[in-house]
């Protein structure tokens, strides 16, 4: 293989997404920590021997690192976290969604997505909105009925966006979206959560993606997210019947309606002003007394379509064989299994 | 644990896992019901709809059965058995006291008042279901006595492969606040 083309994004890609550092590479491949540390600052090019060496150890086919792709970051408004997660953690789902989105860049060369109405972009500032006005419009623009959002992702798949779902391997970390040039929205979900918590943090999500192009005050873009998530999923007009005694016993069962949890049930409630500040909060010592253990009335993780038919294209019209893909996806085969044909089991790479 | 509430529990025994089944019927009917119709109830609803699939499964079972006699007073349905106990079905708190609002008929009969149809000697009980705290499903079935107002004692049905006990849950009462005297209502 030409070292000229080892690419060293790729190599940081491939480390962080395996979780190794430049001294474990070093070990697991017998090459030494200097020039690891060289090869990826791009000094130098490593001979076919050590490429192969450090593709071996990382568990990467050697093309892989032989691509001209180039690794972009995420700006902290596109991570719907509970905590400051670990930076090991981060930087590993942060390689892991840099690799597939570079995956679906190439699968969709070969597919064409054909949304109804493509997500579109509101400008609060400019165009004077708030963020539950931007959600009643959205809702006019796609038509939706009034009630409950039936599919969430459904919708944001007919209209071009691709839903993933993902293990990453950490419950401190909800989801993740982006625009990307030549991209359609992407929007990567943890799917270890419940479905209800799911629906709001892809509302939540869809928000950013609809309302913040460009980074400002984190915490004011994530306040924003919710209350449009909030509006979007609950309207304020059709979900106040429904809240008029709110009472902890009987959320359950607007819960199962509305799919989104109790507690988002109770949070609008307070925000329409339908209960008082101390209901609220003998609403949230119940809650928690309550539903320690997790809410009952569960909701299904809602399951996206668009990756699916992506890979069954390839896979059927285009002929493509399962090693077709790894070598077009630059990864080993049991990787493609892993991440795009065993849905139950789908992942993220191999970890 | 009272000397009354282990006689009328040995009257109720062999009723117990029929009771049981019954309401846990109930619940599932009404978890049955579409979400949208569902999410408009309120819990008095919710109340009203178990507790009809429950009598229209106590009919089902007992209508025409030896010793049962189905008594529709008003709107107050009950089942006699054998002339021994006479049940209603309601829902209830982890005292065993229901508490939605009563007809003339429900009153009396829990005032223990000579209700038409209804033999005296026949102790007067409720079979109840306690819902879990999200309304989500039956936390427990419970037997009440009530006597007025008041809730005599209370018993937990339990069923372990499909043998039928009980425990008293009757909550406890201070010293000297024991009901010693059924007062007439004025």
């Amino acid at each position: 293989m030409p070292s000229a083309q080892f690419n060293p994004d790729m190599l940081r890609l491939a480390r962080d997404a395996r979780e190794v550092t430049q001294g474990d590479l070093a070990t697991l491949s017998g090459v030494t920590q200097a020039l690891v540390s060289k090869i990826e600052n791009g000094i130098g090019n490593p001979s076919d021997e050590v490429a192969e060496k450090i593709a071996g150890a990382l568990k990467f086919p050697p093309a892989f690192f032989m691509q001209e792709e180039r690794a972009i970051g995420f700006p902290a408004f596109h991570f719907r976290k509970r905590v400051k997660l670990a930076k090991g953690t981060s930087g590993r789902i942060n390689a892991v969604i840099n690799i597939r989105r570079q995956h679906i860049s190439k699968l969709l060369r070969s597919y064409e997505l054909t949304p109804e109405k493509p997500i579109p972009q509101y400008d609060l500032d400019h165009l004077g909105l708030t963020p539950e006005k931007v959600a009643e419009r959205l809702r006019g623009y796609w038509l939706l009925p009034r009630g409950p959002v039936e599919n969430l992702v459904g919708l944001i798949e007919r209209a071009g966006g691709i839903v993933i779902l993902a293990k990453f391997g950490t419950d401190l970390l909800d989801a993740v979206s982006f625009r990307s040039e030549g991209m359609p929205p992407l929007f990567f979900m943890n799917r270890d959560m419940p479905g209800d918590r799911f629906r709001f943090t892809l509302a939540h999500e869809l928000g950013h993606i609809v309302m913040h192009t460009v980074p400002g005050d984190d915490q004011k873009m994530e306040r924003e997210a919710d209350r449009f998530a909030a509006a979007f999923l609950m309207p304020a007009s059709d979900i106040r019947p429904y809240l008029q005694t709110v009472k902890i016993n009987a959320l359950g069962r607007v819960k199962a309606y509305w799919k989104v949890s109790i507690k988002a049930l109770i949070k609008r409630s307070f925000d329409l002003k339908l209960v008082t500040d101390n209901y609220y909060k003998v609403l949230n010592i119940q809650y928690n007394k309550t539903f320690d253990h997790g809410e009952p009335f569960e909701i299904p993780i809602e399951q996206p379509s668009t990756m699916g038919s992506i890979i069954k294209h390839h896979l059927e019209h285009l002929h493509y064989s399962i090693e077709d893909l790894a070598k077009l996806l630059c990864l080993y085969e049991e990787d493609v299994r892993l991440a795009y044909i065993s849905a139950p089991k789908l992942r993220l790479v191999k970890g | 644990m009272s000397e009354d509430q282990d006689r009328c529990m040995g009257l109720a025994a062999p009723l117990l896992p029929e009771f049981y089944d019954i309401w846990h019927h109930a619940f599932g009917e009404y978890q049955k019901y579409p979400t949208e119709f569902t999410a408009e109830h309120d819990n008095t609803t919710m109340a009203n709809c178990i507790r009809s699939h429950a009598w229209t499964e106590v009919v089902r079972r007992f209508d025409g059965r030896k010793g049962f006699n189905l008594l529709r007073l008003g709107r107050l349905n009950l089942l006699l058995c054998r002339d021994e106990t006479v049940w209603r079905f309601k829902l209830v708190d982890g005292s065993g006291r229901h508490s939605n609002y009563q007809t003339e008929q429900q009153k009396n009969f829990d005032d223990q008042l000579p209700l038409p149809g209804l033999p005296s000697e026949a102790v007067r009980l409720t079979s109840g279901y306690q819902p879990d705290e999200a309304g989500h499903s039956i936390a427990r079935v419970i037997v009440a006595r009530p006597i007025g107002r008041q809730i005599e004692w209370a018993s937990q049905v339990n069923i372990v492969d499909d043998v039928a006990s009980w425990v008293d849950i009757t909550p406890p009462r201070l010293p000297g606040t024991e009901r010693v005297d059924f007062k007439r209502r004025k």
